[in-house]
């Protein structure tokens, strides 16, 4: 299956394309460029692997948690491409993909996915996966204050808030610096064929976690 | 209808720049297919205005499905090219309808434009039966914009006068809200008014005693607040005084309107005025700008009602103009929340 994946919950503006014959993925540290940037990253990364529309499969998107501009953004670019080129779409925690890159790096399997979520609060996600990098279980997304974060002796932490939140990154047996990336995304993606959706079933959407007024 | 030297285009045109989620089919042919749109205004009213993060997440979630309806109810006709609104708004908002418009149309390769939403309510009027000729005077009177401009063809825009402070539906806004009126205020404020006794308040007409085509409407609201406090204070704050107050204030903006927009047409010349935005819905307005140009014999052209407000049949008439000279974007969809009209560029196909 070919999957072409998008990934802005962060400030990595991040597009991959990966199938069996094919693995491109180009990314871009890029605050508040994401709409700049991400359609033009969509066509280099189809070009540079010799792919027209009807080579996809279906397309991936990591819907967060993160931040929500760049969320509404990747949701909106795989709306306007499902529309288009009628493709199905399956969605990704942004979380997951994190844990998943962390899972490739290191081989371990257990991971707790810390995304800093401003205001002294963190995105966390808890996933396990399995030798081959199958995801076998995870926890639903969570908004949590940090202070709260409490992981055991033993468990693995992967994210982005080190710099933020030192002490609770320093809570866990190992930390990672991350964040996701497309790649990640389309592997989670095609892990899953049974979870794509057509525009005519759902329209995808970010997952927030937070109200929109508070 | 403007004679198009250019090839002919069907555009598709996604507005998202406020609280309203539209999309229309323009064909420049045969003129609109469709037009829908989805009005956020039911969500935003209890907190009394647009709550910008509650408006985005609206619009990423109804433009696709108002997108596949639109295409249905005009027949699937074969689309030229997508118009979005790129500017002025919210960002997030903008962001939302740009993000799907660009996309949709990379994935049909076909060209996008990214309109400005005060060009789009400055040429709604080219979309009825009598459409106004080149140069003209526009009155852009809106929710965030109080404009006068000469319009000498499409983007060919000078800015003769502005709001110093509100713009006018702004102030119809706040004058509904301190009255316990609900939002957005002027559509009650005008249906209010209808039943107010204008003999009871006068309300000054503020800036027409000084030379210039500038506007200031703070004052305005400030002087509904004022006599609104006085009658609660005196008991007297009741329907029969919001009424009367609507009606003076009303009357008010009304009046000051109509007299800039005469300084405006002897200044430049000129004879026929279009007014456009979402406070030309306004029955008082137009009455007095109709008075005007009839004893001047010039002409006034509006907006039918439903394209007074936001909506996306006009991104899809100024998209469709622009597309067809030949302008397009390249693949950034990125918003601007300011733009001026003036630093658009001229087409010349007229
Ligand atoms: N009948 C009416 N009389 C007076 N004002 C009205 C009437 N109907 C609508 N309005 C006002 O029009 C405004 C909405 O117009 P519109 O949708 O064009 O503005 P906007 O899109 O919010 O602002 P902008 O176009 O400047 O970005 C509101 O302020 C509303 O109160
Ligand atoms: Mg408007």
């Amino acid at each position: 299956m070919n999957v072409l994946a998008i990934e802005t919950s962060t400030a990595n503006c991040a597009v991959s394309l990966v199938g069996e014959q094919v693995c491109v993925s180009l990314q871009e540290y890029a605050p508040q460029q994401h709409a700049q940037l991400i359609l033009p990253m969509v066509d280099q990364v189809l070009s540079q692997a010799g792919f027209q529309a009807q080579d996809i499969d279906a397309l991936a998107f990591g819907e967060g948690p993160g931040a929500f501009t760049g969320l509404r953004i990747a949701a909106g670019v795989v709306q306007g491409l499902a529309l288009g080129w009628d493709k199905p779409v399956i969605a990704v925690s942004s979380l997951q993909a994190m844990a998943y890159q962390a899972f490739e790096q290191t081989g371990q399997t257990h991971w707790l996915a810390c995304l800093d979520a401003r205001m002294g609060e963190v995105y966390t996600q808890w996933c396990e996966f399995d030798t081959q990098g199958q995801l076998l279980n995870c926890s639903t997304a969570q908004l949590v204050k940090a202070a709260m974060i409490n992981p055991a002796s033993d468990c693995n932490g992967v994210g982005d808030i080190q710099t933020s939140y030192p002490a609770q990154a320093a809570l866990f047996s190992r930390w990672l610096d991350a964040v996701p990336n497309a790649n990640a995304i389309a592997q989670l993606a095609r892990q899953r064929p049974a979870q794509a959706y057509s525009l005519g079933q759902q329209i995808p959407q970010p997952i927030y976690l937070r109200p929109s007024v508070s | 209808m403007i004679t198009n030297p250019m090839q002919p285009m069907c555009v598709l045109a996604i507005e998202s720049s406020c609280d309203e989620s539209a999309v229309a089919i323009y064909d420049s042919r045969k003129g609109l297919l469709a037009h829908n749109l989805f009005s956020q205004v039911a969500l935003h009213a209890e907190y009394g205005g647009v709550v910008p993060e509650l408006a985005s997440r609206d619009h990423i979630r109804k433009i696709t499905p108002l997108i596949t309806q639109t295409l249905e109810q005009a027949g699937k006709p074969k689309i030229d090219g997508i118009a979005y609104t790129a500017g002025p708004g919210l960002i997030g908002a903008l962001l939302s309808g740009g993000a799907i418009a660009r996309s949709l149309a990379f994935a049909w390769h076909i060209p996008a434009i990214g309109v400005h939403h005060m060009e789009g309510h400055l040429l709604a009027p080219m979309l009825e039966d009598n459409p106004p000729a080149f140069p003209f005077i526009a009155l852009l009177v809106s929710g965030g914009h109080s404009m006068i401009i000469r319009v000498d063809g499409i983007g060919r825009y000078k800015l003769l006068g502005d709001t110093l402070d509100d713009a006018a539906g702004e102030a119809f806004d706040k004058t509904a809200k301190m009255m316990g009126l609900g939002y957005p205020g002027g559509p009650m404020v005008s249906k209010l008014a209808l039943s107010g006794d204008q003999t009871r308040y006068r309300f000054p007409r503020p800036m027409v005693d000084r030379p210039g085509l500038d506007m200031s409407f703070s004052g305005l609201k400030t002087f509904s607040l004022n006599t609104w406090q006085k009658a609660q204070a005196e008991g007297d704050d009741n329907d029969q005084t919001r009424a009367d107050i609507c009606r003076a204030f009303e009357l008010a903006v009304a009046d000051t309107l109509m007299i800039k927009c005469k300084r405006a047409l002897d200044q430049e010349g000129l004879n026929r005025i279009v007014v456009s935005g979402g406070v030309s819905a306004n029955r008082e307005i137009r009455a007095k700008l109709d008075q005007l140009m009839a004893k001047r014999k010039g002409q006034a052209f509006y907006p039918r009602l439903e394209f007074c407000t936001d909506n996306a049949a006009m991104i899809a008439y100024a998209g469709a103009q622009r597309l067809m000279a030949g302008e397009q974007n390249d693949l950034n969809f990125a918003a601007k929340a300011r733009w001026s009209l003036e630093d658009l560029s001229a087409i010349d196909h007229h």
